[in-house]
């Protein structure tokens, strides 16, 4: 009796003590991991695509607080200490790790239950391919970082060391090499959104190309596999990113939302359209001031310069891109119009500004709640990777035909031969706007050529920036370790040049 | 020889009330009794024997029995101060054996301040208490730090113990009318008992009984008027001025950054604003508000029953419109005497409280400051005497109207609570006494909110926008159980025993909800029916149960009642810890010595009585969330197939060694009184350690987490305090003084796995660091060095990536490597003041003379320093705010430079400016006059009727002296919370209360 009177339980929510019981609890807790993809794709906006030269940021004079340290991070002056600042390089690394820990308690509580064997294999091999994912995703955008492999019990199991960039390569494809066999090849669709054996190989051989030391051979048996999958292009790009068609046939990989009051939504399009004044529009709802455009939007803006990028003829640009006209006072737009960038001439008297379109599917019912998944693997995207590897075997030959397969989606001709510049100008256009250009230009080692050129080119347009802007050298390449972290954990040390 | 049985009364000499636990011994024997709660005794001695009537703090009295079977004895008293009875720990006990570090205080010493609550009454009054207004909200809480007392996680609140009952409802639903007095048990030793809530100290309160042979009805009253002192508004452009600047602002932004805009018609010409003083929000959102008090107290007394009811209600309108606390309270006390071994009594209190104000009147940001960092030309009044929606000038944030929105929003929170204790006492034998008491405290709390259309929005976002409202409900029971033995022995006339032995057991559960409502038609119905999208739900946070099992001990001997010794003990099981460590243990010891009854100082004729004592002492701190040893298993959805698929993710690392931190203390005091007790000095030194620290310590995140909740960390504590008590006239004109000083030091000694220091981390409003080396929760930020005014000395100074000739120029203090590295980064925030008080201090004047009293009531402190966080707005240079004046020197050019204080416009720049640096952090040092009242009876004949009247005039926060060029050098928005203290965010003003009361006695 007084045993029971000292030993209360929360009533609202279960204790881990009694959790990790059954195939359905260790699901449940795997589903949990899946959530930090949100974060990836969420981060990504301002971290890669924004940093890239696809795109930049509309200046709003008015709004200097914790926007700052978003557009830092496109005029590359973004520093240590703001990455304790809202959408910003420390919440993608503590992002990942979160996800990274809920597949480290599920996989170490898994070893210790006596859940079926096919469970075990459905749970892990989805548990594996998400570690792999976000230590991915750490790597890229941190370099060799902490390889938390277990379940953290105690204080001393938080303090782990930097590894090297090999260490966590190594991982990854460890990681996937043993998540492949586990994980099956999607047969209908639209598929789940779980992960699939074609995802774990498209993640594979971007690791194979990403590391230090390329194994192209081993991405081209991984790229080559996929396309004996069931995977397809969809006749029209646009319909590729319609919420109703989600996890279609072309789709290898998503991260999964859903409209409604479940908290599942997506919102994408809030952050891409301009600060307007009358965001209905653009959106067909005119929402609330704080939230309707004004002040959350003007991110992620298409540059003229990846406007004009696109050839006579692809379908991709109005499919990625549009135009809002309008008004503009105080740098917000009073939109009249939302037009095609194709061929656009200005409007003689009215500012404009150019907007993804992406992920513009309305109606909308609520602000800030959308429908759309984001992309996270594409089959067109697994052709041109396999297509720009070919390359970088000197099979250019053999690339030739991946290429052709996805420009002749686009409405374009095909072209005599596939190099290094045409498949990376492809795949910038294919993949517009879904957070790979800034990593591929990096991988294809043309970031700094390409960025700096961005830069001469936005500070004549901006006389905001400031002379230390657009200094991008290979430390800019990957960010800061956050400065919170360098203060706890002494074992850890920054990254050059933060 | 015959034996008589001898019956008496023992009374004071000069009160005539009867003295409770007199010894009454035969002389030459064991023999011996007490007397009972009426001060009568029984006792059978042979005639022509000598009974000894001893009672400490009174003069030692024989009577010889004779024939008569009725002696009535009264007692002369020693010393008035020292036969006042102390309220302790499970009891009471003579001020002369206090061995613990005690301040005591009577109700009746502050009855004639205007305010609502029994915290600002303590305000400067007691040593070792710093006690801080942070705000003017109506109904908030005063917040209390005793002996500087502070944890991470676990807050610094003391335990407050209302009629011996811990109960949740907190001071501040007590009437100040219904209170006795006020203990505060500041070392280990006094406060031991309460084990594992003692360490942050313990505020007894006692409420009012009746006593024998009284009966009275008390009628008291009050109004005032409230209003906020003009001292500290901020001191912002007019709109001359800020026309100008914004015109400037522009010209800058073509000159410098290519801006092709042109400046703003209504900032082209500056001089069409000449003369015109600009909207004075102040003006706009305060008022002269209504405080009012009535209070009826009805009290009766006889042998077998003794009640008291205690009628009260009191009304404070906010000072800031749309804002009033209301609060009705009821109590009765009654002690029922069943017979000579049987006491019976109950005590119940039911309030009910009211209360309207607008949320987040207190934080950042706040409808004062948004209000008044918009351009100065806004009115919140068209001239046809219709109010505008929304604001917006060019290049500033779009704003609604901070009138509506502080006049429309409703959010009414009521509360009915109740308190009851009820006890039983019995005697067993002479001097050992059994008793039980059970305690209830309920809370049963509703809360409506609706914000209009109009009134939606804030800085950035302007109304009209779809109004929403919500309902919540929530309550609170808590109950206690006590049973306690307690023997009391005299033996040989000189061995003093009082044993104390008891079992406790306390329970604490809440629950609430809330619906959400939005999508409201219109703002004609307020209520959530109206409401076409209701969502409920509950907060986890406030959801929860713990229960808290314990036995206590006591043991007090005294030899004479000059050698005294006191040992404590209680052992505390708690469902706050883990499974490794349910109980704690908390044992304490004290000694005292009465010095001035040794032959040696007898003679020594200044000085009517000295003690000394000693303390050591270990208590606890219990305060870290119901169930934070387990780590909870949160929802985390996610969508597989289109459907919302259940998901899990756990909340944390649990810890199953999770237990108390511990406060190991000691004490050395002395009580002196001189001069026939015209002056009267106590001092106590401490020490205490806290350790044990239960807090989340910053874990990398690489592991998942941020924090894991364990038991590391220690904080030193150490501190002087004086009390000195002066009767400077004791004529016809009478002149009291009381004077405290409080010198308390704080260390932190050991955090975390490598030290991490807490806060001070983000660039925003994270203002306090608390490091190992250093006192808790210093300011931590750049230095502030004036301007880059020429490039030259741009060129050849450390700078960082966002700087420019002109922008804001910071020391550089370090770098990675731990020396200065000839770049501006994070690694150049240092620490740039210290929130904690050198000391603080209080002073009472007390006057008399005939039938006028005339009593002045001062409070300071000296030393500390507070940060102004309006300054982040107020100095902003991104043209978006009302700024002040000085900005209008700020450097535009290496011809115009300006003052080396403010540094340019230019966009991309201004952030370094606005952070937190040592430009915000001011000296806090103040002294304020926290009461002046002037009272005069009515010099009448006491009738059957009619006892007593009193009149009195009372200005409450009447002057406040500081150089802090903010409102309130007490802010706070954490309150007196170590970690983050002394930030001020302009909250809600604290105003000056003038007012007329009388007390009426029948």
């Amino acid at each position: 009796c007084k045993k029971d009177t000292l030993n209360l339980v929360p009533q609202t929510s279960l204790s881990s003590s009694s959790f990790f019981k059954n195939a359905a609890e260790f699901n449940q807790a795997l589903t949990g991991a899946y959530t930090n993809l949100r974060g990836v794709a969420f981060m990504g906006i301002y971290m890669d695509e924004m940093r890239s030269d696809n795109a930049f940021f509309t200046i709003y004079s008015a709004d200097r607080g914790t926007s700052t340290s978003a557009e830092a991070m496109a005029e590359f002056i973004d520093n240590n200490i703001s990455s304790q600042e809202p959408n910003t390089p420390g919440n993608r690394y503590g992002n990942d790790y979160s996800g990274i820990s809920s597949v480290n308690i599920v996989l170490s509580r898994l070893a210790k239950s006596n859940l079926g064997q096919a469970d075990k294999d459905q749970i892990s091999g989805e548990a594996l391919f998400l570690r792999a994912f976000y230590y991915y995703d750490l790597v890229q955008h941190y370099g060799g970082v902490p390889l938390q492999l277990e379940e953290v019990t105690n204080i001393d199991g938080a303090f782990l060391p930097r590894n090297s960039v090999d260490d966590v390569y190594n991982q990854i494809v460890k990681d996937l090499t043993a998540a492949i066999p586990l994980l099956p090849v999607v047969k209908t669709f639209p598929q789940s959104g779980r992960a699939t054996q074609g995802a774990a190989k498209m993640l594979l051989a971007y690791t194979y190309m990403s590391k230090p030391t390329k194994e192209y051979g081993k991405a081209e048996t991984a790229l080559l596999d996929i396309t004996k999958m069931n995977y397809t292009l969809l006749p029209d790009y646009a319909s590729v990113f319609d919420p109703t068609k989600k996890n279609n046939q072309e789709s290898i990989f998503e991260v999964q939302y859903k409209i409604g009051n479940d908290g599942q939504q997506s919102d994408f399009i809030w952050r891409f359209i301009p600060k307007t004044t009358n965001s209905e529009v653009i959106l067909g709802l005119r929402g609330t001031n704080a939230r309707g455009g004004l002040t959350s939007g003007g991110w992620n803006v298409p540059t003229q310069e990846m406007v004009d990028s696109y050839e006579q003829g692809d379908l991709r640009l109005p499919a990625s891109i549009a135009v809002a006209e309008g008004t503009v006072a105080n740098e917000v737009l009073t939109t009249t119009a939302v037009k095609s960038p194709v061929g656009y001439k200005p409007t003689p008297g009215l500012g404009y500004y150019y907007f993804i379109k992406k992920y513009l599917h309305p109606p909308y019912q609520v602000e800030y709640n959308t429908d759309d998944n984001w992309p996270v693997f594409r089959y067109s995207g697994a052709l041109l990777l396999l297509a720009e590897c070919l390359v970088d075997e000197g099979k250019n030959g053999d690339a030739l035909q991946y290429l052709n397969r996805v420009r002749k989606r686009a409405g374009l001709p095909d072209l005599a031969q596939a190099t290094k510049q045409n498949v990376s100008d492809e795949m910038r256009h294919e993949l517009a706007f879904e957070n790979h250009r800034w990593t591929d230009l990096i991988r294809n080692n043309m970031a700094i050529d390409v960025l700096n050129a961005k830069g001469v080119t936005m500070k004549k347009l901006y006389g905001f920036l400031l002379p230390s802007t657009f200094n991008v050298t290979q430390n800019r390449l990957i960010y800061a370790i956050p400065f919170r972290e360098l203060q706890i954990n002494n074992k850890l040390t920054q990254n050059p040049g933060y | 020889q015959g034996q008589v049985a001898v019956t008496g009364t023992v009374k004071d000499s000069v009160s005539s009330e009867p003295v409770v636990g007199v010894s009454v011994s035969l002389k030459g024997t064991t023999t011996g009794t007490q007397t009972d709660l009426n001060g009568r005794f029984k006792i059978s001695a042979p005639v022509g024997s000598v009974l000894i009537f001893r009672y400490i703090g009174y003069k030692e009295q024989q009577v010889t029995v004779q024939n008569s079977d009725m002696i009535n004895v009264r007692l002369a008293s020693i010393s008035q101060n020292l036969k006042e009875v102390v309220v302790v720990s499970y009891g009471t006990q003579n001020k002369r054996e206090v061995t613990g570090a005690i301040s005591q205080l009577k109700a009746t010493e502050v009855k004639d301040m205007p305010v609502p609550n029994i915290g600002q009454k303590l305000q400067g009054k007691l040593a070792g208490v710093q006690i801080n207004q942070n705000s003017g909200t109506p109904g908030a809480e005063m917040t209390f730090r005793i002996r500087g007392a502070a944890s991470i996680n676990a807050g610094n609140n003391p335990l407050v113990v209302i009629d011996g009952f811990p109960s949740e409802s907190g001071l501040q639903t007590l009437s100040p009318d219904e209170i006795e007095t006020i203990s505060v048990l500041k070392d280990a030793s006094a406060s031991s008992l309460y084990g594992s809530r003692a360490a942050n100290g313990v505020i007894l309160v006692t409420t009012k009984q009746a006593k024998t042979g009284q009966k009275s009805l008390d009628f008291s009253a009050y109004t005032g008027v409230q209003s906020v002192p003009d001292r500290g508004k901020p001191d912002l452009m007019n709109p001359q001025e800020f026309a100008q600047y914004k015109k400037e602002y522009y010209e800058d932004a073509a000159r410098y950054e290519g801006y092709t805009g042109g400046v703003p018609t209504v900032y082209q010409n500056p001089a069409q604003y000449a003369g015109k003083p600009g909207t004075n929000w102040f003006d706009i959102l305060l008022r002269n508000a209504v405080t009012q008090n009535y209070n009826l107290a009805f009290a009766s007394g006889t042998t077998d029953l003794k009640s008291v009811v205690n009628l009260n209600y009191n009304k404070q309108e906010g000072v800031m419109l749309n804002s009033y606390d209301e609060r009705f309270t009821a109590r009765t006390n009654n002690i029922y005497t069943a017979s000579d071994r049987l006491t019976l009594g109950v005590n119940l209190e039911v309030s009910y409280g009211n209360n309207q104000v607008v949320p987040g009147l207190d934080n950042g940001r706040n409808i004062i400051e948004n209000a008044f960092l918009m351009d100065p030309t806004l009115n919140y009044k068209n001239p046809d005497g219709s109010y505008p929606l929304s604001f917006s000038q060019p290049g500033m944030f779009p704003n609604p109207n901070y009138y509506l929105v502080l006049t429309q929003i409703v959010n009414k929170t009521k509360a009915t609570r109740v308190i009851a204790n009820g006890f039983a006492e019995l005697k067993i034998v002479d001097g050992l006494k059994f008793k039980t008491t059970i305690n209830v405290n309920t809370d049963n709390t509703t809360n409506r909110q609706f914000t209009p259309s109009t009134a939606q929005g804030g800085l950035g976002s302007a109304p009209p926008q779809p109004a929403t409202g919500r309902y919540g409900s929530s309550s609170f029971t808590t109950w206690l159980s006590e049973n306690t033995l307690n023997y009391q022995k005299t033996l040989a006339g000189k061995h003093n025993f009082d044993v104390l032995a008891g079992y406790t057991y306390q329970r604490y559960s809440s629950e609430n909800s809330y619906i959400d409502a939005s999508q409201f038609p219109d703002d004609n119905i307020q209520w959530i029916n109206a409401a076409t999208t209701r969502i409920g739900n509950i907060d986890p946070n406030n959801f929860g149960q713990w229960s808290l099992l314990s036995y206590i001990g006591r043991f007090n001997y005294n030899y004479d009642s000059k050698y005294l010794v006191s040992f404590a003990f209680r052992r505390d099981g708690s469902s706050k810890f883990g499974a490794n460590n349910k109980y704690g243990n908390f044992p304490s010891v004290s000694l005292g010595w009465v010095a001035s009854d040794e032959a040696f100082l007898k003679n020594v004729k200044p000085i009517n009585f000295l003690k000394l004592r000693a303390s050591y002492g270990k208590v606890g701190n219990n305060n870290i969330g119901d169930y934070t040893y387990l780590a909870s298993v949160n929802t985390s959805n996610y969508v597989f197939s289109n459907q919302v698929t259940p998901g899990k993710t756990l909340s944390g690392i649990g810890n199953n060694d999770l237990t108390w931190e511990t406060t190991t203390s000691y004490d050395l005091g002395l009580d002196l009184e001189m001069f026939n007790s015209r002056l009267s000095f106590t001092y106590d030194y401490y020490w205490k350690k806290t350790d044990g620290l239960l807090y989340g310590i910053d874990i990398p995140v690489q592991s998942g987490f941020t924090t894991i909740t364990s038991n590391v960390g220690r904080f030193d504590f150490w501190g002087h305090e004086f009390t000195i008590g002066s009767k400077n006239l004791v004529g016809a004109f009478k002149w009291n003084t009381n004077f405290n000083i409080s010198f308390d030091r704080n260390l932190v000694k050991k955090l975390g796995t490598n030290d991490a220091p807490i806060g001070g981390y983000s660039e925003y409003w994270d203002d306090n660091r608390t490091a190992v080396g250093h006192p808790i929760g210093l300011f931590y930020g750049y230095i502030n060095n004036g301007v880059y005014m020429t490039q030259q000395e741009f060129d050849t100074q450390p700078h960082n990536a966002t700087a420019m000739v002109g922008t804001a120029r910071f020391k550089d203090v370090s770098g990675p490597a731990g020396v200065p590295d000839g770049k501006i980064d994070s690694y150049d925030r240092t620490y740039i003041g210290n929130p904690n008080p050198t000391f603080v201090y209080g002073i009472t004047n007390s006057f008399s003379y005939k039938n006028l009293d005339l009593s002045i009531v001062m409070a300071g402190s000296v030393g500390n320093d507070i940060a102004d966080d309006s300054f982040q707005s107020t100095e902003n240079l991104d043209g978006v705010f009302n700024v002040r004046k000085g900005v209008a020197n700020r450097w535009r050019s290496e011809e115009d430079p300006g003052d080396g204080i403010y540094p340019r416009t230019r966009s991309g720049t201004t952030a370094d400016f606005r952070n937190f640096t040592s430009r915000q952090v001011f000296k806090a040092t103040y002294l304020a006059v926290k009461n002046i009242t002037l009272g005069y009876t009515l010099p009448i004949k006491k009738t059957k009727y009619f006892r007593s009247f009193r009149a009195y005039l009372s200005a409450q926060n009447a002057f406040i002296f500081s150089k802090y060029p903010g409102l309130n050098p007490e802010a706070g928005l954490a309150g007196l919370n170590g970690l983050n203290q002394g930030r001020d965010f302009t909250g809600y003003p604290i105003p000056r209360v003038l007012s007329v009361g009388i007390n009426a006695g029948f």
